[in-house]
């Protein structure tokens, strides 16, 4: 099934100009990321001219449309003058913002004109942005070979659960890496690292998160994380893995409040996919990964992973 | 004005007057599932009510905006587009509980403006950074010059005084 999938346009576009993202409860994200691409020696530039996507901007009615379409447009152009072909995102809300934005911009010339004169560029630069969007997930997936080539330890007996996050999903309506409605080939690239991949009955639902729900209707937020979370503990899961710093932030930081306040009994770790790669290829949990500055203790699963991992 | 707005909302929310009301979009959503939101009803509302009606009646800031509708709808209507859509309408017809929702997240706009981030670097993150040995995280001057270009050109000051103006 996975060989009919296309990643191989993935691994022509390097180097990957890597969009640091604003959410940095967990700064483990960016800092494994960052030491997974160096390890795979997968080239990647980063700037301090990027800014944030402006999804908050759009997506939580902070200011006009435009705002978020030519916060993407003028990072987008960055990572061009950069000679970069793809910006490499790891949050799902950047990866909307962006194809949202390209979207946008490929069916309306009018808009791509205002564009212009709002970032101060010619229409000709904003219609011809001519640089693609990818994400973690489906960029770990291009350059499995190197990952199972390099890798120090299997993820055997260790039972997963996978989150793709609803802005994920819904990209991939477009991007069509995978079926949105059931995607499969996360489950499948943990496998083949060894991983039991368990399905549990509320895979698709929301982390309840939706970055404002929290904010401004708590309960419901609230509801909607613990039913995920006990679908999860249900089928015995040793970890939570999902790839968006809000999901993270939600799942773990929101998870531990959940525990401290009794409404739930269990702790689950949860870790971004980069981080779980750096595991994988042997990467150190602390200085590389900064495993230790979650809220969810990841401790017992490093401890169990000792005591099942083999060295390769 | 109602009517204008309502008619750039028709525009903007595309094929919406296609829906036949079939409750696809209502199946998944999980503000469904865990308060009284009923997308399908809205949507029917807007097609048949005055947009009063709605924020009287519905409320929009249920939705959690995670697109499981959009994915679903046999008709390809994008109905979380169009909740974003709504709240818009809802700064312009300065519907108060569209303001006060919005009161407390506004200060993520105002955190891009000011420093090019929704979330502000801390010290702690910079010395992390450093610790680890990644390069520690900076905003030029020129990335929030050009931030500040980008709200003042698309009216976006004007636009969040009318959110804050009567919270």
């Amino acid at each position: 099934m996975s060989n009919d999938r296309d990643f191989s346009i993935i691994r022509e576009t390097v180097p990957f100009f890597l969009f640091r993202p604003c959410v940095q409860a967990h700064p483990g994200i960016e800092v494994a990321t960052y030491f997974v691409l160096k390890f795979l020696d997968i080239p990647f530039l980063m700037s301090d001219d990027q800014t944030c996507c402006g999804f908050p901007t759009f997506f939580w009615n902070m200011s006009p449309p435009e705002v978020m379409v030519s916060l993407c447009a003028r990072n987008m152009l960055l990572a061009k003058s950069l000679a970069c072909k793809a910006v490499l995102v790891v949050c799902n809300a950047c990866y909307t913002a962006f194809n949202h934005a390209l979207r946008e911009l490929s069916n309306n010339e009018d808009l791509a004109r205002r564009i212009a004169e709002i970032i101060g560029r010619t229409p000709d630069d904003v219609n011809d942005l001519d640089v693609d969007i990818f994400h973690v997930p489906e960029m770990f997936y291009a350059f499995k070979d190197e990952i199972l080539r390099r890798m120090r330890f299997s993820l055997e007996g260790l039972r997963v659960a996978v989150h793709y996050g609803c802005h994920y999903r819904r990209e991939l309506m477009f991007r069509k890496f995978d079926d949105h409605k059931n995607p499969r080939f996360v489950d499948e690239l943990l496998s083949d690292l060894g991983a039991e991949v368990v399905d549990y009955s509320e895979k698709n639902l929301c982390c309840g998160g939706s970055g404002i729900q929290s904010r401004v209707h708590y309960e419901l937020s609230e509801n909607i994380c613990i039913r995920k979370l006990e679908s999860i503990h249900r089928v015995g899961a040793d970890m939570i893995v999902v790839w968006c710093p809000a999901c993270m932030y939600r799942l773990d930081i929101c998870q531990r409040d959940l525990y401290k306040s009794g409404k739930i009994d269990f702790q689950i770790p949860v870790l971004h996919l980069s981080q779980l790669i750096g595991l994988v290829l042997g990467l150190n949990p602390r200085t590389q990964l900064c495993l230790h500055l979650h809220a969810i203790s990841t401790q017992p699963l490093l401890e169990k992973i000792k005591e099942i991992w083999v060295k390769i | 004005m109602e009517r204008a707005i309502k008619e750039d909302l028709r525009k903007r929310a595309g094929n919406i007057e296609t829906c036949y009301q079939c409750g696809m979009c209502v199946g998944d959503c999980p503000a469904a599932r865990f308060s009284n939101f009923n997308i399908r009803r809205i949507v029917g509302r807007f097609l048949l009510c005055s947009l009063g009606d709605i924020f009287e009646r519905e409320n929009i800031w249920d939705c959690l905006l995670c697109f499981e509708c959009a994915m679903k709808c046999p008709r390809s209507i994008n109905p979380a587009l169009f909740i974003i859509n709504l709240r818009y309408a809802g700064v312009l017809l300065q519907d108060i509980n569209t303001l006060l929702k919005m009161s407390k997240i506004i200060k993520f706009a105002e955190n891009i403006m000011e420093t090019g981030l929704s979330v502000p670097l801390t010290d702690n993150l910079i010395n992390l950074q450093r610790e680890v040995g990644i390069p520690p995280r900076s905003v030029s001057e020129d990335a929030l010059r050009d931030v500040k270009r980008i709200f003042e050109k698309s009216e976006a000051l004007e636009y969040m005084k009318k959110v804050s103006r009567n919270v």
